[in-house]
């Protein structure tokens, strides 16, 4: 090791001496100065060594800052596709997250269908004549809804709900509303009875008004879970469609609180039972009992909550509104509007009121909520003379991002203040909140594009002062 | 008797810096026949060797005022030089420096035979080297900078310097020791 160190130093002298000779044999210009001189005063770009600063900037410029430049235009363009692809997402209402088999729903789902799915629900819209919205809850893998409207056509996806909601022991309360044009009330209020039984269930309240030629019936019918569907079903085969809600509410928390609440208080009503056998004086006696009292009263409320909420989950229950159809002369104008607007709920008060004005009904609003968006469908009546009036009102609410209008036939045109027959001209409104360009999505991205640029601009700077850049010179 | 003055390389470096022409009249003197050959051997180019020279002359005047006193001259002059080489090879892009016999053999035309026998050896020399090593060569032992300066100089890393250098000596060791016996 010591001579090779001995080797190399006399190695290192060698070469000293052997090139120092030889630089004695270089001489410069003798007339240097004399050149050198008058152009000392000569205004001249610094080329001294470079500060850290220029060396940097020198480093840099080039190559360097053809792939800088690049990286950021890579950068840029794919924020853009990004942000396109979360507006398209947006605008279309897709969640992604959402366990809507949306394939079933769209083959499920004729020409004149339109939906709008959400975390929660799925609103379906038929855009053709005398159709209705129709709002299913999402709350297993596949919904199965099967209905047929007044036009004859049908839809149908997925599997029973109400069996796979037992199935993964969810307690979820299904509700529907659904009203219908039917010719004979009587006869219809017959079927829907039977119908009920038929199927396990039973006639809650039933109520009828009107004369022969306009008589008007609602009717509460509970039949079990998994005939919910079903029932819907044949309801909507007794007549025409005119409007149909159906909810779901998932009271599986509630009910596991309740169950827990029931437990403790059973156990806490056993504990006293015990205390209370050994007590030994009439006041202990006395004020243990008053204690149990309590306990047992309470025990009671939670068991009655949880008996109405299990008949409630059993069976579910649907109010039908049976009317004979109206006299018309020609198909009442619908139109289809979707607004965007500041507020929604502010427009929709203010749709409401716009409604009532002019006598007409407002049957369905739904709200709901999709990535923070808050959306919501109206489904509105008004009498056909104000039908044109009302479209323009709701236009100027916000903007339109969609319009669609089915103009009347050989209506005849009823003046709202003549009329007793309810409003014929349906309009299923819309009302959704503008889509903001700067999504929390798209900042995500920009940010996420900014770090790797910092982060490939101190690789390259890091690399850069180890050399690994450096033109090879050789 | 007359009092004979030496001055210090740190004295001229003052005098230049207050502007003082003369003074650095001296130390063109002084250094220009090192970085002539410096330049010629990086250059292999008469021409473009005097002209590197000028340049890194008038950018050591015109920078001299931030030059720091205490530290060396040699190798601030070299790295200035080494540095306008190298920026003229990249924008240039002729790296290459042709070693060609004739320029090499009497660069000034006038020269004893003596001194073009040896440089043809330190032709011979250089022709073994890849050009990182000739540079490396050039400065530590030809200008005569210390390890840290060549690297400093070139842009390179010590350890990287180093191991050029050795690579580079043990190409020439045949060639150095002849001499040495001769």
């Amino acid at each position: 090791m010591k001579d090779e160190k001995n080797n190399s130093d006399n190695m290192e002298n060698k070469a000293q001496k052997f090139f120092q000779k030889r630089a004695e044999s270089f001489k410069a210009d003798k007339d240097l100065w004399s050149k050198l001189e008058p152009r000392l005063d000569e205004k001249q770009k610094m080329t001294e060594p470079a500060g850290r600063k220029e060396r940097f900037w020198r480093w840099l410029a080039g190559p360097r800052l053809i792939a800088i430049t690049t990286s950021v235009g890579v950068l840029v363009i794919l924020a853009t596709a990004g942000s396109i692809w979360l507006t398209n997402n947006n605008t279309a209402n897709h969640n992604t997250s959402s366990s809507i088999d949306r394939a079933a729903i769209e083959k499920g789902l004729g020409a004149n269908y339109g939906y709008i799915a959400t975390q929660s629900s799925i609103v379906i819209t038929n855009t053709a004549l005398g159709a209705f919205p129709v709002t299913m809850p999402v709350t297993t893998t596949t919904a199965v809804f099967s209905a047929t409207n007044g036009a004859g056509s049908s839809f149908t996806w997925g599997d029973n709900l109400a069996n796979n909601t037992a199935a993964i022991g969810k307690q979820v309360i299904s509700q529907a509303s659904v009203s219908l044009n039917v010719t004979n009330v009587s006869t219809a209020l017959n079927q829907v009875e039977t119908m009920a039984q038929n199927l396990g269930g039973s006639v809650d309240n039933m109520n009828s008004s009107g004369t022969q030629n306009q008589q008007q019936a609602n009717v509460t019918i509970r039949v079990p879970a998994n005939q919910f569907l079903a029932a819907l079903n044949q309801l909507q085969s007794m007549g025409t469609v005119v409007n149909q809600n159906i909810n779901s509410q998932d009271v599986t928390q509630q009910y596991i609180d309740l169950q827990a609440q029931l437990t403790s208080a059973q156990l806490e009503e056993q504990s006293l039972q015990a205390i209370l056998a050994k007590a030994t004086t009439v006041s202990d006696e006395i004020a243990i009992q008053q204690q149990l009292t309590q306990v047992i009263a309470q025990v009671e409320n939670l068991q009655g909550q949880i008996n109405y909420m299990q008949n409630q989950v059993a069976m579910s229950t649907i109010t039908v509104n049976l009317n004979t159809p109206q006299i018309s002369t020609g198909q009442a104008p619908s139109g289809t509007l979707t607004v965007a607007v500041g507020n929604v709920d502010n427009t929709i008060a203010s749709v409401k009121q716009l409604i009532s004005g002019v006598n007409g009904i407002v049957n369905a609003s739904t709200v709901s909520f999709d990535n923070g968006k808050e959306s919501a469908y109206l489904s509105l009546q008004v009498y056909t003379a104000n039908f044109d009036q009302v479209m323009t009102a709701l236009g100027k609410k916000g903007k339109i991002e969609q319009k669609t209008v089915q103009e009347s036939g050989t209506s005849q045109l009823i003046p709202a203040q003549q009329s007793n027959n309810p409003p014929d001209a349906s309009i299923y409104l819309t009302l959704t909140e503008p889509t903001s360009f700067w999504t929390a999505a798209h900042i995500t991205i920009i940010a996420a594009g900014a770090l790797i640029l910092v982060v490939l601009i101190i690789i390259l700077a890091i690399a850069g002062r180890a050399g690994l850049l450096r033109k090879k010179t050789a | 008797m007359i009092e004979q003055t030496v001055m210090t390389d740190n004295d001229i470096i003052r005098r230049c810096q207050a502007g003082d022409r003369e003074a650095f009249r001296i130390v063109v003197e002084k250094y220009q026949n090192i970085l002539y050959g410096t330049a010629y051997l990086m250059t292999g180019n008469r021409t473009a060797a005097e002209d590197h020279v000028q340049e890194a002359f008038l950018s050591a005047w015109k920078g001299i005022g931030s030059f720091r006193s205490g530290y060396p001259l040699k190798p601030w002059l070299v790295r200035i030089l080494v540095n306008k080489i190298l920026s003229y090879q990249r924008a240039n892009a002729n790296p290459m420096i042709s070693l060609d016999t004739e320029s090499f053999a009497d660069p000034a035309g006038d020269d004893p035979a003596e001194e073009i026998a040896q440089r043809d050896q330190l032709r011979r020399v250089m022709q073994r080297l890849s050009n990182e090593q000739r540079q490396v060569v050039l400065l530590r032992y030809f200008a005569g900078l210390s390890l840290a300066e060549t690297a400093e100089a070139l842009g390179r890393r010590q350890g990287t310097v180093k191991s050029q250098t050795s690579r580079a000596l043990e190409q020439l060791k045949d060639l150095i020791e002849d001499d040495n016996k001769s």
